[in-house]
């Protein structure tokens, strides 16, 4: 080998390296990468995604790794493969449901089924928040796509964004999540700026023991009222009550430990890796997701507000003694259960003996029925 | 960019979102009156233990 052919192959190994292709986006995307997995480690932000889907945001912003194309051949790559099968096909978000269905325990909510109107209320910046992004241009799938993340519900967010702007996707998750983690510090001051000190003090009436039979039939009644209602998030409510349904039956004990644990770990790391892996810098670095971000949070506090304001205005028409603290109201957001601990902790603040968690579970999960319900809604209206 | 018409996004909205609550509203008297049947069934159980 002569000096010249050395020097060929040297340059030939140094051009399949990563070097060339390295941009300043690149850089960027890591260091989003890189701060997302700190916030799950160190600060303890829904690490259980945020820590997959920061390393699919780090790994894939790297020139030249076979990780979200296809081959010459056409066969999706690794990441590819897990977002298309996944996600495109919108497996992940039901089979996430039916680990979250497994998991649920509907007590609260069955004893105190008015709660389920909080729920529907706490939706409201969903809607008003379709208004904004239009405003600033979006279009109205898009929009529809980032209203939903003030349901603060991921797999649902993820279902409707797939649906309607896949090209979103990386974007709504990511803000969906990040504003889930910080739900302790952004309910609080719309809950103290929207109640009366004397509202925060109102003791609720204990909820009443729920038997089993109804804890069995209350899956097999919503999904049916659900699916004549709102068809087009059946497959995502389907799932939902019916890992419920395996959970209260009793009697298939294998198949839920495996809903609620192996099967639900595995599709949280395939989720979370994929959705990080459609962040790359060529697509993600641009106005979309800063505006999306901004909207995110002022979508979460119409949302947190119109929970807020549905238990004030249904307290208007109970009678003494059944009236509802509107700390409660809060927890409409989804974001299971840390909405529904944030009114547990403001209530303990104005009254160290009431006690608001179980209360406010009620709205907790009446809320993720009510954000599968908005995003039927727009399926609806574009499909 | 796609046009928008406002009273088209302005009125698919307010109803949609009347939508949600008509839905949880049904979903509620539905759960309602099925507690109340199981209550009802099984207070006569209790009442009326069967003779073995």
């Amino acid at each position: 080998m002569n000096y010249q052919e050395f020097i060929d192959v040297l340059m030939g190994i140094y051009n399949q390296t990563g070097f060339l292709g390295l941009t300043w986006g690149h850089v960027v995307m890591w260091c989003i990468g890189l701060f997302f997995i700190y916030l799950a480690i160190v600060k303890k932000y829904e690490p259980l995604l945020l820590i997959p889907i920061g390393f699919g945001i780090f790994i894939v912003n790297f020139p030249l790794t076979p990780l979200m194309g296809f081959s010459k051949e056409g066969v999706p790559e690794l990441l590819q493969a897990f977002y298309h099968y996944g996600i495109t096909w919108e497996i992940i978000p039901c089979l996430i449901f039916l680990g979250l269905g497994a998991m649920t325990d509907f007590e609260p909510l069955i004893a105190n089924p008015k709660t389920l109107l909080v729920g529907a209320g706490a939706q409201l910046g969903v809607f008003i928040t379709f208004i904004g992004t239009i405003l600033c241009g979006f279009t109205l799938k898009e929009a529809a796509s980032v209203g939903i993340i003030g349901g603060a519900d991921g797999p649902t967010t993820i279902y409707l964004t797939q649906a309607l702007a896949p090209h979103l996707l990386g974007a709504n998750a990511l803000a969906a999540y990040s504003y889930m983690a910080l739900v302790p510090l952004i309910q609080p001051p719309i809950m103290r700026l929207l109640t009366t000190k004397k509202e925060r003090q109102i003791v609720m009436k204990s909820l009443r023991k729920v038997s089993k039979k109804e804890k069995i039939v209350f899956p097999l009644i919503a999904v049916s009222i659900i699916a004549l209602l709102i068809p087009a998030v059946v497959p995502l409510m389907g799932m939902f009550m019916f890992g419920n349904l395996m959970k209260e039956s009793g009697v298939v004990d294998r198949l839920t430990e495996t809903a609620q644990g192996a099967l639900m770990n595995i599709v949280t790391i395939l989720l979370g890796v994929s959705v990080g892996a459609t962040m790359q810098a060529d697509k993600f670095l641009n106005a979309a997701p800063l505006l999306i971000f901004s909207f995110g949070i002022v979508d979460f506090a119409f949302c947190t507000a119109g929970g807020i304001w549905t238990v004030k205005l249904m307290n208007l028409f109970l009678k003494p003694g059944h009236k509802m603290n509107p700390l409660i109201g809060s927890a409409g957001v989804s974001a299971v259960p840390m909405s529904a601990r944030v009114s547990q902790v403001e209530g303990l603040k104005y009254n160290k003996k009431n006690h608001l968690l179980m209360h406010a579970i009620g709205p907790n999960l009446a809320g993720v029925i009510g954000t599968a319900a908005a995003a039927g809604m727009f399926i609806a209206m574009f499909k | 960019m796609e046009s928008i018409n406002w009273g088209y996004v302005f009125s698919t909205l307010i109803i949609r979102f009347i939508g949600v609550f008509i839905v949880l509203a049904i979903l509620q008297i539905g759960m309602s009156i099925s507690s109340k049947i199981i209550r009802r069934i099984e207070s006569r159980q209790s009442t009326n233990p069967s003779k073995e």
